[in-house]
This record gives structure tokens, C-alpha cells and sequence, in this order.
């Protein structure tokens, strides 16, 4: 059965710091620590794109898994920064990293529901076309469209690109997925130029919206918070991830907190967390739950058996 | 609606209580001046919004500055 056999990660190594815009945007360290949580953002290296990002990615996954690219059948980026308009960054990756001309490639629109988008969109895919690998890519590069006056982004976003390797040497096996959208809101978080954010309307969104869809794949599939090892929530702040936790009445052990030393990573947040995990040894069900763009929202049910 | 200053300070002990000193939280002096920031400032306006059932747009909350000016503002709805 096809799901998750590894994660791969690249997180930047130049970091701007939040402590030097204190002056700047009027916050102190509890501001910057137990509210937004972001000590650090990630920022890419001067003329890199996000198919570059991607390729970091997949060299590290490389460390970790022996991988023949001539068996790679399907090359999914999930990106809103695309290297350009036309054509599709997942072919710019697909020649970078010298997949088989037989292997199917496109790109994902979303932003930070993406990866638990994408997750079901590759399994679907290869299953349906009896594939055996592939590879499912997220990257972003905020930095690009961050514009360096504006409070409500400019100490939130970082760069990060991840990939996961689809098999049938699977890891994590997917159990359930269930998707939402409000397009009426679109202009709530826009990119015309630079990135804005209706910093209240997003919360909003998301206070009401994650919890209660949580809540309602864990009834669909009979499960209660008893049965679900951790909850990989998006990294959208620290205030946010707190947010949700208080309303699902949730323990504090069971929702990871990981942003402080990068950022907010779009669609790589949750996969960052997932390659962690993926190395423990623990088993049982977890949850995955994005929100943003679109507006846009995602949650899963997934199985770590190994 | 009937809406009283406790009921506002209830909900503002659910969010802030610990972040600012509750005992001496001023009704008629802006929120944000006495140490609401503006995320705790986004969740209590979300809170007000469920519990009363109103919808508070963004253009409304100049008006929603103090204890006092919010309990104006449900009482007129």
C-alpha cells in the first residue's frame, strides 16, 4: 500500500533574526517568543528559486534513502512561488534532478494546506496509474514577496523546501482526508506584488474553521483524541497553534510547536515536523491539519506502522 | 442587547488574564494601552463575535478600543 517511506528537508542556513526588529515594529521577547514564536526566519541564497530549494531537498533525501531516479515515476511540486510563470516548476525540477522521461510531472497551487493536498493528490495519483514512486515535493520562498515594512508578514515567513518519497515501503499509511474551501475570502491573504494579510480575518478563519474539521474526520472515522498520538498542526504562529489546541481541549505534549528557529514555511511546516517524527519510534495515528491561502484548509488522519 | 462590563472582563480573563494585571484593568482606558496586543485584541473581538452572535466588521473597531466603548457598541446592536 502506497504512503509516506521518507521526508527530506531544507531549511536555509541564513537566518534574519526578530529580536533586531524590535525597535522597529515596537515588540518585546514575549511578543516575539509566546506569541508569534518566531525567533528566526530562514531566507534562501541570493538568485536561488524555489526549484533549487527542491533540489537541496532531494539531496538530503538522498543521504538517508537510496533512491534510483530512473524509478521515480511521479514529481509533484506543491509551491505558490513558482521559478517562473510558465512553465510548471515541477519540470525545472524534473530536469535538475534527471527523472525518467516516463515520469509524470506537475506543479500544485496552494499554499499553506498544500502538503496535506498534495499527500492525497500523489497516492491518488500513482495508485490510480499503478505507480511505485514518487516523490512530492513543497517549497516557498517568501522572502521574495515579503515586504520588509509590513508587520503582520515581515516576522512571520521563512524559506524551506521539503520532499517526501511515496512507496510501497510506507512508513506512515494514509487513512483519511477531508478538504475545504472559502474562495469569497481569496482577498484576506494576497499576493499583488508583496504579500498581505488580514492578520484578524486569518485568525478568525482559522480559530473556528481547523478545530471543528479536526474534530468532525476524527467522528467520521470513530476515532477520539484517545487514539491520536500528536497533531501536526500548520506552523502559522505560536498564537494560532495555541489557539487550536485550547479549543480541540487538547494535552500540550500531543501538539508539536516547531517555527521558533525558521519560520512560518507555508507548505513545508507540516513535512518538517513529519521528518522527525518519522525517525522515532513510536507508532499509532496522527493528525495533519493545514490552513491558509485560498481561503483554504486541509486535515488527515495518517498511521506511522513502522 | 443587554450586555454588562463584567461580561466583557469574563471574556477578558479567559484570554489575557496573567498577561495584564485584571485587578487593575481600567474600563475607559484603551485596551492596547493597558497591555493588550493586537493578537490577544484579534481573539477577544472572535470571542465577542461567538458569544454574542454579531459580526464586527474591521472598519467597526476603532469603536471597540475600551471596555466601555465594546459594551456601547453591543448595547446599540
Amino acid at each position: 500500500m502506497l504512503g509516506i517511506e521518507n521526508i527530506a528537508i531544507y531549511i536555509p542556513k541564513t537566518k534574519k533574526s526578530n529580536y533586531d526588529l524590535k525597535e522597529k515594529f515596537e515588540i518585546d521577547d514575549d511578543f516575539i517568543e509566546n506569541k508569534i514564536g518566531v525567533k528566526y526566519r530562514t531566507v534562501k541564497d541570493e538568485g536561488f528559486k524555489s526549484s533549487d530549494m527542491c533540489v537541496e531537498a532531494f539531496k538530503n533525501l538522498q543521504k538517508n534513502s537510496a533512491i534510483n531516479v530512473d524509478e521515480i515515476e511521479c514529481c509533484i511540486v506543491v509551491t505558490q512561488n513558482p521559478d517562473f510563470n510558465i512553465p510548471h516548476t515541477a519540470a525545472i525540477v524534473h530536469g535538475k534532478l534527471n527523472l525518467s522521461e516516463n515520469c509524470a510531472a506537475f506543479d500544485i497551487s496552494l499554499g499553506c494546506s498544500g502538503y496535506v493536498y498534495g499527500l492525497s493528490n500523489i497516492i491518488s495519483f500513482m495508485k490510480n496509474n499503478g505507480m511505485k514512486k514518487g516523490l512530492l515535493f513543497t517549497s516557498d520562498q517568501y522572502s521574495d514577496i515579503i515586504s520588509e515594512t509590513d508587520k503582520n508578514t515581515a516576522l512571520l515567513f521563512g524559506d524551506a523546501a521539503t520532499v517526501t518519497l511515496i512507496s510501497e515501503e510506507a512508513v506512515f499509511l494514509p487513512i483519511d482526508f477531508s478538504f475545504g474551501s472559502n474562495g469569497k475570502d481569496y482577498k484576506e491573504l494576497v499576493c499583488e506584488g508583496n504579500l498581505y494579510m488580514n492578520g484578524r480575518a486569518v485568525f478568525s478563519f482559522t480559530a473556528t474553521t481547523a478545530p471543528k474539521h479536526i474534530q468532525s474526520l476524527l467522528k467520521k472515522n470513530n476515532l477520539k483524541d484517545e487514539n491520536i498520538q500528536k497533531y501536526y498542526l500548520h506552523q502559522g504562529s505560536k498564537y494560532i497553534v495555541d489557539t487550536i489546541r485550547k479549543r480541540l481541549k487538547v494535552d500540550k505534549e500531543k501538539v508539536p510547536f516547531d517555527m521558533a528557529e525558521y519560520g512560518n514555511t507555508v507548505s513545508s511546516s507540516i513535512p518538517i515536523m513529519l521528518s522527525k517524527e518519522i525517525k522515532s519510534s513510536s507508532k499509532g495515528k496522527v493528525v495533519l491539519s493545514a490552513f491558509g491561502v485560498g481561503l483554504s484548509w486541509a486535515s488527515a488522519i495518517i498511521e506511522k506502522i513502522k | 442587547m443587554n450586555v454588562t462590563s463584567e461580561e466583557i472582563r469574563d471574556i477578558l480573563i479567559e484570554e489575557v488574564d496573567g498577561l495584564v494585571d485584571m485587578s487593575t484593568l481600567e474600563n475607559n482606558v484603551s485596551l492596547s494601552d493597558q497591555g493588550v496586543d493586537s493578537l490577544d485584541m484579534s481573539n477577544i473581538y472572535l470571542l465577542i463575535e461567538e458569544q454574542y452572535n454579531v459580526k464586527v466588521p474591521d472598519a467597526d473597531l476603532d469603536q471597540l478600543t475600551t471596555i466601555d466603548a465594546i459594551v456601547l457598541y453591543l448595547t446599540k446592536k
